[in-house]
């Protein structure tokens, strides 16, 4: 009973802008899909394009190889929640939920059924009388999302599904939701800015920017294998060092060696994560700690050598262990990261080069394979 | 439910705010019994000063009588079509961005700037009988000016922007995304607009009818130049009024008066009524609005 979704270029342009530029997307039927993007990427657009809420100018949408477009919005068969939840708040919840029903003419108690169903789903049982206003965030995210699943979707869409919700509610919602879609396996995509909700809920993450989809593939993949600068960036806080590239050996700007790569020679940009980077004191040692800030598990390293600065982050019990703090000298051992020179198309990983603990060697070295 | 908590958020008054509070509070009922309260009793204490059988005289009079029907007759007309005309508007106006978007909010409004005589004198010069448009109805039978149909045009004029100023901007302040949602929920579009549009604007349509009719029932300046005034045939109530009052009857005056003035009583009885029925779903749905 899922659903396959192909799209195949997807166009829009809006007052002269270009809002969706030749989207290429496959959703296997069952899959749990992210678009990740930042505000004004498009993705937004091309999930109410999917639902039938807008058109493209070019491009096809199928839906199991039929075309979806040929269909309007109510004919598509897609549960749509919507960013800040749209329900109807003149109805009371269980009409909310049985709204989709009771358009089509289901008989009111084959409605009254489901509804008591799906408020057992969404754990609402006893607030079915109540209003939307009435409700909290969570359990009006929960309600939309039983409104949507009442009509039994061939695709549920949900657009930025926990952006209005504060962290613990967002986290709680979110298990539960990966949960329910392991049980019900419906094709789903929901819209994302936030990587990490991304990577937690989706079989299959799909970064877009621009209107061009970057990178599409597993958690994973992405992280280790980010197409370009921008998804790498995207997935998570970063490190920009520019650099130069010698024969294999990558050489900071400021005058110190990061680590290898398999790029031969040239100008480029190393990116390190802020774990990436293990801190450990050290009398004689080339970095000093310009600041130390402890948010809550882990804490935040400011770095500084030779006129870069770096973050590291390191779990706060193990700054606390090694007596970090700032001003204080200590070594600095790269442990990974990613390389993009200006001659390659794609980023390179940036590999640990084992002598590194003793910078001078590694330098000597690059001065004798040069 | 966003008033109260900002109502609960607010420090307690300091001794001097309690009794400045006193002050104000009695301000305003001091002057709701002067220009409320004392004129309505003003009014059936005259009309019933010549005892209870000469009121029911005044109302059995066939002219108060034949006013009464037609003024009802002519709102019965007038509402339903300028309620008809608010929701078209607001449902467009809401919905869609337009070239001449902003002129077409600001003409709604012109019937309430406009003098109500004016608005009848603008009647008279185009359907007057020595009028372009007038002459040609003449000549086919019909008669606007001094007779019904221009009576009921004046008041739709008049009352024109009611119902519309009441549901644009509430139109607006709900947007769209619930009937989008109705729509994926398979909704139609007549679906959308009968259990979604029409149910969040519903309150907003009570008062908006509420008023619109009030003011129907109530007009004068703009009826008044077009009606000719011919007790039994084109005096509405308010018309009657006067008519009576100019004839020295006062008490028959304060008479039919008493018959608008319970009008609105009835009306105001039974829209506190509904808001209280109501008061649950009222409370729960209501945003800043409601005046």
């Amino acid at each position: 009973m899922s659903t396959r979704i192909e799209i195949t270029g997807l166009y829009k342009a809006l007052a002269g802008q270009v809002v969706l530029d030749g989207i290429d997307l496959t959703v296997p039927p069952g899959e749990l899909t992210a678009l990740l993007g930042p505000s004004g990427s498009g993705k937004t657009t091309l999930l109410r394009m999917i639902a039938g809420l807008d058109r493209p100018d070019r491009g096809a949408v199928l839906f199991d190889g039929e075309d979806a477009l040929a269909r309007p919005a109510r004919e598509r068969g897609v549960g749509f929640v919507f960013q800040h939840y749209a329900l109807f708040r003149h109805m009371t919840v269980a009409r909310n939920i049985g709204f989709g029903l009771a358009v089509r003419k289901v008989p009111q108690a084959r409605i009254e059924e489901k509804v008591a169903a799906l408020l057992r789903l969404v754990q609402l049982e006893f607030l079915g009388g109540r209003y939307p206003a009435q409700l909290s965030g969570g359990q009006r995210q929960r309600v939309a999302l039983a409104r949507a699943l009442a009509i039994e979707p061939r695709v549920l869409l949900l657009d930025e599904p926990f952006g209005a919700l504060d962290a613990v509610v967002r986290r709680d919602l979110r298990r539960w939701l990966r949960r329910l879609h392991r049980e019900m396996h419906i094709t789903t995509v929901f819209v994302t800015h936030d990587q990490e909700e991304a990577f937690e809920l989706a079989d299959r993450v799909v970064v877009v920017n621009g209107g061009r989809i970057r990178q599409s593939g597993t958690p994973m993949q992405l992280y280790r294998e980010p197409a370009d600068s921008f998804v790498y960036r995207f997935l998570g806080e970063a490190n920009e060092v520019p650099c130069r590239i010698e024969n294999g050996f990558v050489i900071a700007d400021a005058g110190f060696p990061l680590g290898r790569a398999s790029v031969r020679t040239g100008n480029g940009t190393a990116y390190l994560r802020p774990h990436q980077l293990m801190v450990r004191p050290e009398e004689t040692g080339a970095w000093r700690i310009t600041e130390v800030v402890a948010s809550g598990p882990t804490s935040r390293i400011g770095l500084a050598r030779g006129g870069l600065s770096l973050e590291a982050s390191l779990a706060t019990g193990q700054v606390l262990a090694l007596g970090l703090e700032a001003k204080m000298t200590v070594e600095v051992e790269i442990t990974g990261g990613m390389v993009v020179a200006d001659t390659a198309a794609t980023p390179a990983p940036l590999l640990p080069a084992s002598r590194l603990a003793r910078p001078h060697l590694a330098d000597r070295r690059v001065e004798l394979e040069g | 439910m966003a008033s109260n908590v900002l109502v609960a958020a607010l420090p307690a008054l300091p001794a001097g705010g309690v009794r400045a509070r006193r002050v104000l509070i009695g301000i305003a009922i001091a002057f709701i019994a002067l220009f409320l309260v004392l004129p309505l009793s003003v009014i059936f204490a005259q009309a019933f000063s010549l005892g209870a059988g000469a009121y029911a005289a005044a109302l059995a009079d066939p002219d108060v009588r034949a006013a009464l029907l037609l003024t009802l007759g002519i709102a019965v007309i007038a509402v339903p079509l300028n309620t008809a005309f608010g929701l078209a508007a607001s449902w467009c106006l809401a919905r869609f961005r337009f070239r001449g978007r902003g002129a077409i909010v600001a003409l709604i409004e012109l019937p309430l700037s406009v003098s109500p005589v004016v608005a009848g004198l603008l009647l008279v010069s185009l359907f007057g009988r020595s009028a372009l448009l007038g002459g040609f109805l003449e000549s086919h039978g019909i008669r606007v000016i001094f007779a019904v149909p221009g009576m009921i045009l004046a008041t739709l004029f008049v009352t024109f922007p009611f119902v519309a100023r009441e549901l644009i901007p509430l139109a607006e302040a709900q947007g769209s995304e619930e009937e989008q949602a109705a729509i994926t929920l398979g909704a139609s579009g007549w679906q959308t607009f009968l259990r979604m549009s029409l149910p969040k604007l519903r309150w907003g349509l009570l008062y908006g009818v509420l008023l619109c009719n009030a003011r129907a029932v109530g007009e004068f300046g703009a009826v008044s130049v077009v009606s000719g005034a011919v007790p039994g045939q084109t005096n509405t109530l308010p018309l009657e009024i006067q008519t009576l009052y100019d004839g020295y009857r006062v008490q028959a005056a304060f008479a039919a008066a008493s018959l608008l003035a319970g009008l609105a009583i009835v009306t105001l009885v039974l829209k506190a009524a509904l808001e209280w029925r109501h008061r649950d779903e009222l409370r729960a749905t209501r945003r800043a609005h409601i005046p």
